[in-house]
């Protein structure tokens, strides 16, 4: 018989997804953060030159 | 205390299982989000499935059946007959033309020129619609304007530069490999994915059960970092520059943008649900052996 010792997992286990995804969401809002200005710069010219008005 | 047959984890291989699942979240959402930029940039069907659809058609139909009607009303020539030139049909053939000349730049490189427009027909009707007396302007002019401006509703972009700035491109480095290691991207993110997912399970030992929570998590932690991209994506609100620059080239990326919107939202609710069933099944069998051990004292 299996007479293992531990407790019943509590419902708290259905928030681990959110936990994971904490620092792949914090990661793409510090890069998005970090990178944003320049990429709209950039954004801004490539689009008036390669866009025809 | 561990009386029974199965051996609990050590905290030092739960801790070393919490890392390896927080990879594997991350390889996870990189394998989905390179699938999907790659067939954003590279796959044929989907930019002529989206050109040709009649979303697009029909919001460029009605651009140009506007300015038709705008130009008609200016040098009085017959809009209804150069409707029917300018028709869906043709409309569809002119987008499928320039998606596959887009994708073959893309993805190979080919600089050849782009697709033209040209159709006597439009000429013709404006030399028999526009009374000799009265014109403004000469047709061939307005004929060159009236393609020039169907082209540049299909195609809103400077094909010329685009081309110019692509032989330049090749000159400096392989598209074609680079587009290959490009394709190649979502598979490596899924081998990491394998990979990361035995270790888990070796951490486990005989425990196999055990993975489940750690597969649960990392599965529905990948969906939620996808929600969390295409939030954030949609914060920076990246269309507003485009809508400003082109009307006509907004309307296809939002129906791109919409396209791979509703594939990530799919991809996401499957992720979801694998990822709690995972932790449900855990939850469940957990239950069932603490009940077990619980009568047994």
């Amino acid at each position: 018989m299996n007479t293992e010792h531990e407790k019943k997992p509590s419902r708290g286990i259905y928030a681990l997804p959110l936990l994971m995804a904490l620092p792949v969401a914090a990661g793409m809002i510090i890069a998005a953060y970090m990178a944003w200005p320049t990429l709209q710069k950039l954004m801004n010219i490539l689009i008036k030159m390669v866009v025809r008005p | 205390m561990n009386r029974g047959g199965e051996k609990k984890a050590f905290p030092l291989e739960r801790g070393l299982a919490w890392i390896v699942t927080v990879l594997l979240t991350l390889f996870i959402t990189a394998a989905i989000l390179c699938t999907l930029s790659v067939q954003l940039l590279t796959s044929e069907s989907l930019h002529t499935a989206i050109a040709t659809g009649d979303a697009v058609v029909n919001s460029e139909i009605r651009y140009i059946h506007e300015k038709i009607d705008e130009m008609a009303a200016e040098y009085g020539f017959s809009a209804e007959r150069m409707k029917e030139v300018v028709g869906k049909e043709e409309i569809r053939r002119i987008n499928r033309e320039t998606a596959s000349w887009w994708t073959a730049l893309l993805t190979e490189g080919k600089t050849e020129e782009a697709p033209r427009w040209y159709s006597s027909q439009v000429e013709e009707i404006l030399y028999e619609t526009m009374p000799e007396e009265n014109r403004k302007e000469d047709p061939q002019t307005i004929a060159s304007d009236l393609m020039d401006m169907v082209e540049r509703t299909v195609f809103p972009l400077r094909e010329t530069l685009i081309s110019t700035g692509m032989s330049y491109v090749q000159e400096k480095a392989d598209i074609v490999s680079l587009v290959r290691t490009m394709r190649g991207l979502p598979l490596i993110s899924l081998m990491c994915c394998l990979a990361a997912a035995g270790a888990v399970a070796l951490l486990m030992g005989r425990e196999i059960f055990r993975s489940l929570k750690y597969y649960g998590s990392a599965l529905a932690g990948a969906g939620f970092a996808i929600i969390s991209t295409i939030v954030i994506i949609l914060l920076l609100r990246p269309a507003e520059f485009i809508a400003e620059a082109s009307r006509p080239l907004m309307i296809e990326l939002e129906t791109v943008a919409g396209r791979i919107f509703m594939a990530a939202g799919a991809i996401v609710a499957i992720l979801l649900a694998a990822g709690y069933i995972c932790l449900v099944k855990y939850r469940n069998r957990k239950t069932k052996k603490t009940s077990v051990s619980e009568r047994a004292a």
